[in-house]
Formats: structure tokens, C-alpha cells, sequence
């Protein structure tokens, strides 16, 4: 236990040391930086890569995997398809043009220029800055849990610790230096899931042997689940039953489609050179997101059979319920002990990459979208704006990776994509593709959007419902539908609304002047 | 199929690995197109002079 302590600090004094010697190199001679920072493909590949996932893909979603079953798989495919593919061909091109034509340098920024609305930066900024800690919860969560199995350190304390090193990492200028120390954590997370995919496979006897025992163990799943729908780990659960709707709605197409419109991702591509780095990131990223979710999505449900083989006992009965602890639990139970020690300082890298890129995002959000642009405020108060943004993030992430119930990663986050592509995904690729889209129009579907996922979290959708109460103090009701309604995640019912909205809006409302137009498309 | 209980699963599984090689072929073809011009390095030095702002600003 010792030797791990100590290798896991010795771990961290070398990343924080290149992260400062990174950051101190870059930054010395700031024109001789512009003329000669190329941000390698690679390096752009495997920084969105970490940033996109993280500790909460592999913990939280493959804990989730690990109680669902194999379908969970196809949030692999549309992660590369949708979040790969089509992010980096038809929205990351479009988006580095566009931020250079505009000179953008967030999310919200390019949004709010494109249609010339300071409401619609200092809103998105808000929105963001206020819900993106939950998700950075989510991250947070994913490396305690892994800190509490493995270092049998209290779930509560290892947060706080974590907490307090990461911030001292983000003040040291380690959340400048970010892109750079993220392309050594990816490698090392690429090798470690290599490991553990062929490790199991291995273990079960081979690829289609491990998915027929599994397909076999059918019988063991839990009647609780077994009444939700589920239909054994390697089958899809029944269709149109809860569990059906919770892996297709909240989880598959919920994240799936909502990483388009992730303001963490997007930044990404303003910080490419030419589209030459985003056809090159495409391969890697490709491969990259396959060996993270797609083996944790492949481990997760096979965990079962190995648990079962070694202990008599399904995963969720190995950690007594909290999904959040199974792939930690079978980290440590399962592989051999330099692997685990290996794997958590991976993920403990996977964390810091996300979360200092977060807590970046959550300062900027305040900072520069809300305070500066939106308030048209300047002279200084904006560096306090922005620094206190990244702390006030720090402190909302850490309060709510407290507050939070367990079994909660793959919730949290897909609460926040669901979230930002309701709010932001029709805004966003009207920006990029629709010139006819209109000021009025993006602010409808932008706020429409928004409103829209929010009533359904808070009337319809019975897990958030019930815990909110707000439903129940004002209707005396738990939710005011009921089956299927109150299982089918508000991401179904919002991002329809904010796509008519803007088409509506936009073309009832006059076309944007067209000397803007033609700035804002310059070039493409 | 694959040693999975249905087929719905299994194509899913097929998917993503087609999927990433789909990313490789892609990046393979594409490899030098979009190289940097002029009008790209003029306007993305304009464009880092204030993004060194940005950064700047925080702790």
C-alpha cells in the first residue's frame, strides 16, 4: 500500500513538473510562440480524446454497461460516428473557420457572434457555467471511487484530496499546459485498455467463448432487473420496457448525439492550424475512442462471468449495488496488482486532463462570455471575473461530487449532454450551415430548448422528478405522465422542440444582414 | 452471432469496429488535404494573438 502511495505521488510531481515546464517553455517569447506553435494532430487527437473521455466513460459508463448488458455498445458506435466523424469532418472544419473569421475563442463566443447576440454568449455562458460542474462531478466521483477501492482511502476524503491536488495543478499552470501533458495520459490510457480487453477475453476463453458464457449466465440476472426488462447482458433489454428506454433514450442517444455540442470539445477545434490536423485527428481519434469506450463497454458486461467464475457472484452483487465501483472492484480483485497500480495513475491522469479543461471552460463561461461580452464590462475586472469562475467551478464540482447519491456517474453525465444538446446543438450547426438562420430564431431554440429539457426533468422524468419534489409540492403528483413518458429521457422531447423552434422562428423573422453573412462565412 | 444472445447487440459491436476503421480510412485518404496556406497561417497568428489573452487571464 505504501509503494502505491508513494508511486502515485511520484506520478503526479512528474506530470505537474511537465505541465509547468510545458507551460513555461510555450510562453517565454509570445510571437515567437504564434509563429511556431503547431499543435501536432496527434496531440489534437488524444487531447480531445482525454478531454471527451474520461474516468466517468470507463468507471461510470462501464459500470453501467456492467448492470445493463452489451447494448450499452452502441454508445461506442455513435461515440465514434457522431462524436469522432461527424464532429471533427462537418462540425470541427466549419468551427476553426468560423472562429478565425470572427475571431471566437469559446463556445458561447462563437454562438453569440455568428448571430450577433450578447444574450446568447452570456446566457450559454451561464448556462454553462452553472451545470457544467455536475458533470465534472461525474469525473470527480469516477477517480474517488477508484481512489476509495484501491487505495482504501474514504470515499470522502479521497475527493477532497483530489480536489485540493488538482487545484493546486490548475494555479501552477498546469491548466495552460493542458493539451500537451494530455497526449502522454492518452497513451498511457490506450496501452492500460489494451491490457485489460485482452487480460479478459483471455480469461473467458477467447472473444465469441466469453460472449456465449455470458449469454448462458441469462439466468442470474437480478428479478428486479429481469421486471425493468433486461433480457440477459449480451441481449438487447425488451423493447419499450424502463430499461429499454433508460440504454436507447438516456444513455445511447442522449450522450451519443449531445457530445456535438459539448462547449469543452468544441474549443478543441479552434486550436487547430489547418484541416489537414482534423483529417489526421480523425484516424486517431477514431481508434482512440474505440480502445476507450468500446472496451470499457466490452469489460463492463463481462465482468459478470469473471466475477461469477472467481466469486459466485454477479458485478452488482460484488459492489453491493453501486454501479460506480464495479470496474475499480475489478480492477482490483481481478488484474494483477502492477496493472492496477498502472491503471490508476491512468485514470488519475484521464481526471486531471478532464477536469482542468472543465474548470477552464466553467472560468471562461464567467469571465470572458458572461462579464465581459455579455456585460460589456473590461478594465481588469474580467481577470477576477475569470479566476473566480474557475474557482467557483472547483467549489460547486467538489459540493456536488458530495451531494451526489451513488450509482451516479453515467446519470450526471449524460444529464449534461442531454442538456447541452437541447440547449445548444440546433443553434450551433445553424451556425455552421444554415445562413438563413436568424438572431430571433437561435435565441428561441436556444432558451426553447433549454425550458424544455428542464420541465421534463422536473414534471415528466420520474428518476429526477421524485428527487426534485417540485412536481409533487405543486401537483401533489410524483410526475404529471405517466408510462412510457416518465422513462423516456427529456434529450427526446427537447432537442425536437429547439430544432422547430429555430426553422420556425428563423424563417418568420428577416434573414441576418448579409456583409455579416459573408464574414462570418468567409473563406469556407 | 459472435456468441451474442441477439442480433441487435452484435451489430452493434460490429458497428463500432467498423466505425473506427471507417476514422482510419478517412485519415488515411485525407492525410495531406487541407494543408496550411497563406490565408490559414495570416489569420491563425491574428487569431492566437488573442487566445494568448485568453489564457492569460487565468490563474
Amino acid at each position: 500500500m505504501f509503494v502505491n502511495i508513494l508511486l502515485v505521488i511520484l506520478y503526479l510531481v512528474v506530470i505537474f513538473y511537465l505541465g509547468y515546464k510545458g507551460w513555461r517553455e510555450t510562453r517565454t517569447a509570445s510571437d515567437y510562440m504564434i509563429a511556431g506553435r503547431q499543435i501536432n494532430p496527434y496531440v489534437m487527437a488524444m487531447s480531445y480524446g482525454a478531454t471527451f473521455i474520461s474516468t466517468s466513460a470507463i468507471v461510470g459508463f462501464g459500470g453501467a454497461a456492467a448492470l445493463f448488458g452489451f447494448s450499452v455498445i452502441w454508445l461506442t458506435f455513435l461515440n465514434i460516428f457522431v462524436g469522432i466523424f461527424i464532429a471533427f469532418v462537418f462540425f470541427g472544419k466549419r468551427t476553426r473557420k468560423m472562429g478565425r473569421n470572427l475571431d471566437a475563442h469559446t463556445f458561447p463566443e462563437i454562438l453569440g457572434l455568428r448571430f450577433e447576440s450578447r444574450f446568447i454568449q452570456g446566457f450559454s455562458g451561464l448556462v454553462i457555467f452553472v451545470f457544467l460542474p455536475v458533470y465534472a462531478a461525474a469525473v470527480l466521483i469516477g477517480i474517488s471511487r477508484f481512489i476509495e477501492v484501491y487505495l482504501n482511502i474514504p470515499f470522502g476524503y479521497g475527493l477532497l484530496g483530489f480536489s485540493i491536488i488538482l487545484a493546486l495543478y490548475v494555479i501552477w499552470g498546469g491548466l495552460k499546459g493542458v493539451m500537451y501533458t494530455d497526449a502522454l495520459q492518452g497513451t498511457l490510457m490506450f496501452i492500460m485498455m489494451a491490457i485489460l480487453v485482452i487480460f479478459t477475453y483471455s480469461q473467458l476463453g477467447g472473444i465469441v467463448k466469453a460472449h456465449q458464457t455470458l449469454t448462458s449466465m441469462a439466468n442470474l440476472v437480478p428479478a428486479k432487473l429481469k421486471a425493468l426488462g433486461h433480457m440477459g447482458w449480451t441481449a438487447s433489454p425488451k423493447g419499450g420496457s424502463p430499461l429499454w428506454w433508460i440504454v436507447y433514450s438516456t444513455i445511447v442517444y442522449g450522450v451519443g448525439i449531445g457530445v456535438l455540442a459539448q462547449p469543452q470539445l468544441a474549443v478543441r477545434f479552434m486550436t487547430v492550424k489547418n484541416d489537414a490536423s482534423l483529417n489526421r485527428a480523425v484516424l486517431v481519434g477514431g481508434i482512440f475512442i474505440l480502445a476507450m469506450t468500446g472496451i470499457a463497454f466490452t469489460v463492463g458486461p463481462l465482468t459478470n462471468a469473471v466475477f461469477f467464475q472467481k466469486f459466485g457472484k454477479i458485478s452488482i452483487a460484488m459492489a453491493k449495488g453501486n454501479i460506480d465501483k464495479i470496474i475499480p472492484l475489478y480492477i482490483d480483485k481481478v488484474m494483477p496488482s502492477w496493472f492496477a497500480t498502472l491503471f490508476l495513475l491512468a485514470m488519475l491522469a484521464a481526471a486531471m486532463s478532464t477536469l482542468s479543461s472543465q474548470y477552464h471552460v466553467g472560468g471562461t463561461s464567467l469571465g470572458r462570455d458572461f462579464y465581459e461580452k455579455s456585460l460589456g464590462r473590461t478594465g481588469g475586472g474580467e481577470i477576477t471575473a475569470t479566476r473566480l469562475g474557475v474557482g467557483l467551478t472547483i467549489l460547486f464540482t467538489i459540493g456536488w461530487g458530495l451531494f451526489l447519491p451513488p450509482s451516479i456517474i453515467a446519470i450526471a453525465t449524460a444529464f449534461f449532454f442531454g442538456l447541452c444538446s437541447s440547449t445548444f446543438l440546433p443553434m450551433y450547426f445553424s451556425a455552421l450551415y444554415w445562413k438563413r438562420a436568424t438572431k430571433a430564431g437561435a435565441i428561441a431554440s436556444m432558451v426553447g430548448g433549454f425550458i424544455a429539457s428542464f420541465f421534463w426533468l422536473i414534471f415528466i422524468h420520474k428518476k429526477e422528478a421524485a428527487a426534485i419534489g417540485i412536481c409533487k409540492a405543486l401537483t401533489g403528483k410524483v410526475t404529471l405522465l405517466g408510462f412510457p413518458w416518465n422513462v423516456i429521457d427529456p434529450n427526446v422531447i427537447a432537442l425536437p422542440v429547439s430544432i422547430i423552434l429555430i426553422i420556425v422562428v428563423s424563417l418568420a423573422t428577416s434573414r441576418m444582414r448579409e456583409e455579416h453573412l459573408e464574414k462570418c462565412f468567409e473563406w469556407m | 452471432m459472435l456468441g451474442f444472445a441477439d442480433n441487435l447487440t452484435a451489430w452493434g459491436y460490429i458497428l463500432s469496429i467498423l466505425a473506427a476503421i471507417l476514422c482510419v480510412i478517412y485519415g488515411l485518404i485525407n492525410w495531406n488535404k487541407g494543408t496550411e496556406t497563406e490565408e490559414d497561417y495570416r489569420r491563425t497568428v491574428e487569431w492566437e494573438r488573442e487566445e494568448i489573452e485568453v489564457e492569460e487571464k487565468l490563474p
